[in-house]
């Protein structure tokens, strides 16, 4: 199996040097202060992370996605479990789930600003409520999935309930947490930007809420590369390999 | 001490079980036989307690085990684990593991057995637990003939080790001669118990030949 991989991974390297090469080279033949080329982006990384403002504004946006991050699995995990498990508190509820599924998110979080203040816990609420619903969305199916016959086992041998929500129902939907996972933190490091500029005065959607007034587009891309660099170690350092300890029963 | 008393059990409006009245005593293998279809399994399941919309009582011990038709293991967890999660002391589990001839595989994930494994680990499960009742549903349909003869004459190994009152529900007369001390046969729309057969004595749990002519005249 080397042989693929390692070649998947160098066609990767060499696809994403030719994507940076030809960013370089556009920039320096555009010549213009808003399509800067990938060296004068790395200058203004440099000087950004030595003044330390990357860093701290870096931080503050991801302790955001991971406060809403939490929020949203946990409180989406608990609705869509239950709403899949019950079929009249899905009926109950079907239509306020997808009435928040289709609520845009700039909607969402001009509301609870307007309701509850330019807060903090204004700005996480906003996050939280745009990926909740995908959450229990997901989890609702995966619990519409599980197996009838193991419950039917684990009640006759009379699993405790947190013997049957470990053992039973959990390894069930770990391949749903995941995909929830998965698409969550996509559609969260979307929204944070935009709920920081509309109402925190800091973070990275804040910062480039400034550079934008500025037409500082080397700032803007500064922060962007800076933020996709951060998700993408999240996704291929954190989440693949707890997906991969977590499904490797099925081999 | 088990008491069924079922009135009425029905599914939709159609009524598939009607007054079926029988006890089961500790130490007592019981058969319930009967042609496909005719409602043996909905009635096992009343008893497991698994569907209790239905017209009657029945009444019976706290411990009870089950292997159903398909094994029903948790298949992310090992064999050992699939006995110790369903309340098996660890020390029985061994024991009963090592019974079954499944010892070497423990550790296994259930996922990765033969059919023929797991269903052995289904019913090594059903005996680990010391239940004071033990329902079997099929447990031998789709092994083959040398494969149910020695799942049977394991079963009744561990039987005699520790004797408790066996409720086998089973297509076969045949099987239900080889095991059972008294077969209800179960029969009509809505089923009721159209025969009780004791079987005697001299050919009770021998298995093979004796049994299998029992069953002949059975049928006849």
């Amino acid at each position: 199996m080397a042989g693929p991989v390692g070649a998947g991974a160098r066609t990767r390297l060499i696809s994403l040097a030719v994507l940076l090469a030809l960013w370089e080279a556009a920039g320096q033949i555009a010549h213009s202060r808003v399509a800067p080329p990938l060296s004068k982006v790395l200058v203004v990384l440099a000087r950004e992370t030595a003044s330390g403002a990357l860093l701290e504004n870096l931080g503050v946006t991801l302790w955001r996605i991971a406060a809403s991050f939490v929020l949203s699995m946990v409180l989406g995990a608990a609705l869509g479990i239950a709403m899949g498990r019950r079929p009249g508190l899905d009926r109950a509820l079907d239509v306020w789930l997808t009435g928040l599924l289709n609520l845009p998110a700039l909607v969402v979080t001009v509301l609870l600003y307007v309701w509850f203040g330019l807060t903090e816990a204004a700005a996480i609420a906003a996050v939280t409520l745009n990926k909740l619903p995908t959450t229990a969305v997901t989890l609702r199916e995966g619990a519409r999935a599980l197996d009838p016959q193991l419950l039917e086992m684990a009640s006759v041998f009379r699993f405790s309930r947190g013997r049957v929500l470990g053992h039973v129902v959990l390894p069930q939907l770990a391949p749903y947490f995941f995909a929830a996972a998965r698409s969550g933190l996509a559609l969260i490091w979307k929204v944070v930007l935009v709920v920081e500029l509309l109402g925190r005065s800091s973070g990275v959607g804040f910062q480039i809420e400034v550079y934008f007034q500025e037409f500082d587009v080397a700032g803007i891309l500064a922060y962007t590369l800076a933020f996709a660099v951060v998700v993408l170690a999240l996704e291929w350092g954190v989440l693949q390999p707890l997906e991969r300890r977590a499904l490797a029963w099925r081999r | 001490m088990l008491r069924v008393d079922v009135r009425e059990k029905s599914f939709a409006a159609r009524v598939v079980l009607a007054d079926i009245r029988f006890e089961l005593p500790p130490g007592e293998i019981l058969a319930l036989a009967g042609p496909s279809g005719c409602g043996k399994s909905t009635l096992l399941r009343l008893i497991a307690g698994l569907d209790r919309g239905f017209i009657g009582r029945i009444a019976g011990p706290a411990r009870v085990a089950m292997a159903f038709q398909e094994p029903r293991l948790l298949p992310w967890r090992s064999v050992r684990d699939n006995l110790l999660l369903a309340g098996a002391p660890p020390a029985v589990a061994a024991e009963m593991l090592g019974e079954l001839g499944l010892a070497e595989a423990a550790e296994v994930p259930a996922d990765r057995l033969s059919l023929g494994m797991a269903r052995r680990v289904a019913l090594a499960r059903a005996l680990a637990v010391a239940p004071d009742l033990l329902l079997l549903d099929e447990p031998f349909v789709s092994l083959d003939a040398a494969g149910a003869a020695r799942a049977r004459a394991l079963l009744l190994a561990a039987w005699r080790a520790r004797p408790c009152a066996v409720l086998l529900v089973t297509h076969d007369l045949t099987e239900a001669a080889a095991l059972a001390d008294r077969i209800l046969v179960l029969a009509g729309s809505p089923a009721g118990i159209a025969e009780q057969i004791v079987v005697p004595e001299a050919i009770r749990r021998h298995g093979g030949e004796a049994a299998a002519r029992f069953a002949m005249s059975l049928r006849a």
